[in-house]
Parts: C-alpha cells; sequence; structure tokens
C-alpha cells in the first residue's frame, strides 16, 4: 500500500537500471539536495547530475535493491542494496536513503553508508 | 500519529538518555540482532549488551543522545534518521545516522544502524 511519494522514489531507484542520467534528473526538484552522508552535498540539479555522473557511465550495471520502504507524508525512507559491475567487479554497499517528495519531485535525498565498505572494493 | 512499533523505537531512543543498561535491554527480544552496517552484527541479548556498554559513556557527567529527525513505519518496520549525540571526556560528537528496526511482540528484534564509520572514528581521535 504504498502511497504517492513512496511509489516515486521505488521508481527513482529502478530509473538507474537503465543508466539514463537525462531520465534520472527528472525526479529532482530544481533547487533538489543530494547528501551522501560521508560527503558534502550536492545543491541543485547541475551539482546532482555530475554527481550521478561520477559513477553512472562508469558502472556496466547498476541495481538499487529495495529491501524494505516506509513513508510519512512527504518522507520516504528505504533501505536498500545498491549493486555496481564496475568492470570485473561487483560492488556492493548497504545503504538507508531518506527521501522528501514535494510536489511529485524530489527535494531532498540522503543516503547513509559506510564510505570504506564502498572504497575498499573498487580500490 | 505514531504507530505501536514507532512508539517502541522512540521510547527505546529516548531510554539511551538514561545510560540504564537494564531498560535498554529491556527492549530486546532474546535473539535480537543488533547490525551497526559497518561492523558484525552482534547476536543475542548477552553479545547485544557487551556492544550497547562498548559505547555507552562512563561518567556521571557525559551525556547521550539520539535526536530524532524523522521517522516512519510500515507494520513491524520502523525507519528513523538521527543525530546520534555523545558528550563524553570533554568531547562532542555528532554522528548522523538512519536507523531501521524490526519489532516482534512488543520487542526490538532486529536493529540495523547506517552510518560512516569514519564520521565517528575522525571526531573521537
Amino acid at each position: 500500500m504504498a502511497n504517492e511519494a513512496e511509489k516515486i522514489v521505488a521508481d527513482f531507484c529502478k530509473a538507474f537500471e537503465r543508466k539514463n542520467i537525462d531520465e534520472i534528473m527528472a525526479y529532482f526538484a530544481e533547487d533538489a539536495v543530494y547528501h551522501n552522508m560521508p560527503m558534502e552535498p550536492a545543491k541543485g540539479r547541475d551539482a546532482i547530475r555530475a554527481t550521478i555522473n561520477s559513477f553512472l557511465p562508469g558502472s556496466n550495471r547498476i541495481e538499487f535493491k529495495i529491501l524494505h520502504t516506509a513513508s510519512n507524508g512527504s518522507i520516504v525512507f528505504n533501505e536498500r542494496i545498491d549493486m555496481f559491475d564496475i568492470g570485473e567487479k561487483r560492488v556492493e554497499v548497504p545503504v538507508a536513503g531518506m527521501f522528501e517528495v514535494r510536489g511529485g519531485k524530489i527535494t531532498l535525498w540522503r543516503d547513509y553508508f559506510d564510505l570504506p565498505t564502498y572504497t575498499k572494493q573498487i580500490a | 500519529m505514531a504507530s505501536e512499533a514507532e512508539k517502541i523505537v522512540n521510547d527505546f531512543c529516548k531510554a539511551f538518555e538514561s545510560k540504564n543498561l537494564e531498560s535498554i535491554m529491556g527492549y530486546f527480544t532474546d535473539d535480537a540482532v543488533y547490525h551497526n552496517i559497518p561492523m558484525k552484527p552482534v547476536s543475542g541479548k548477552a553479545a547485544i549488551r557487551a556492544t550497547v556498554e562498548s559505547f555507552m559513556p562512563k561518567n556521571p557527567s557525559d551525556k547521550i543522545t539520539f535526536k530524532i529527525l524523522h521517522t516512519s513505519s510500515t507494520g513491524n518496520v520502523v525507519f528513523n534518521e538521527r543525530v546520534d549525540i555523545f558528550d563524553q571526556g570533554g568531547k562532542h560528537i555528532e554522528l548522523p545516522v538512519a536507523g531501521v528496526f524490526e519489532i516482534s511482540g512488543g520487542k526490538i528484534a532486529k536493529w540495523r544502524d547506517y552510518f560512516d564509520m569514519q564520521m565517528f572514528t575522525k571526531q573521537m581521535a
């Protein structure tokens, strides 16, 4: 029984599998903020596009596998395994994401994960 | 309009402020699993108690606060976004965390905390 915000976030996560940056960017509001918590937040669509482009083209395959999701009005949480096939490597990062959805667009995306869990796998 | 599961998790997070290990442990099922995602999961109350005790401030003047920013649940699964604040030994440490809890029979059966270990260790140093 997903609410509208939850459905938008689920569709957004699914969109990464197609690796189309324009399709992905269409989910964001103009003044959206994307914050990978171990790093500095990316503010606005240009900065967000650059951040996503830092990992999108280099991955042969991307899947954001959602394990659990819950929402409360405009706030959506999900627990995920983000999978990246990079060269011969399969990188898996356990993530908890918090999204704020307003007017049908993502205005805030905060991802909580352990950065060394990611960097050790791509080393 | 918090669900019963959300209320249990809110009360549990609040219980840390008392620094009372017995009170905190009362929230867990006997076979609970506590997983700080950057580390190995710990299973069962004895192991969970040891883990919680390891980061519980020791001096009476020390403080621990789990400040909840957002929470949401679906059935027995509760999410929260928090800033975990540790005031100990003259240091003030703030750790951004996203927690996922699974409630069973009014108790916490699973607790998974997502955070960046470096953010904690850098502040501890």
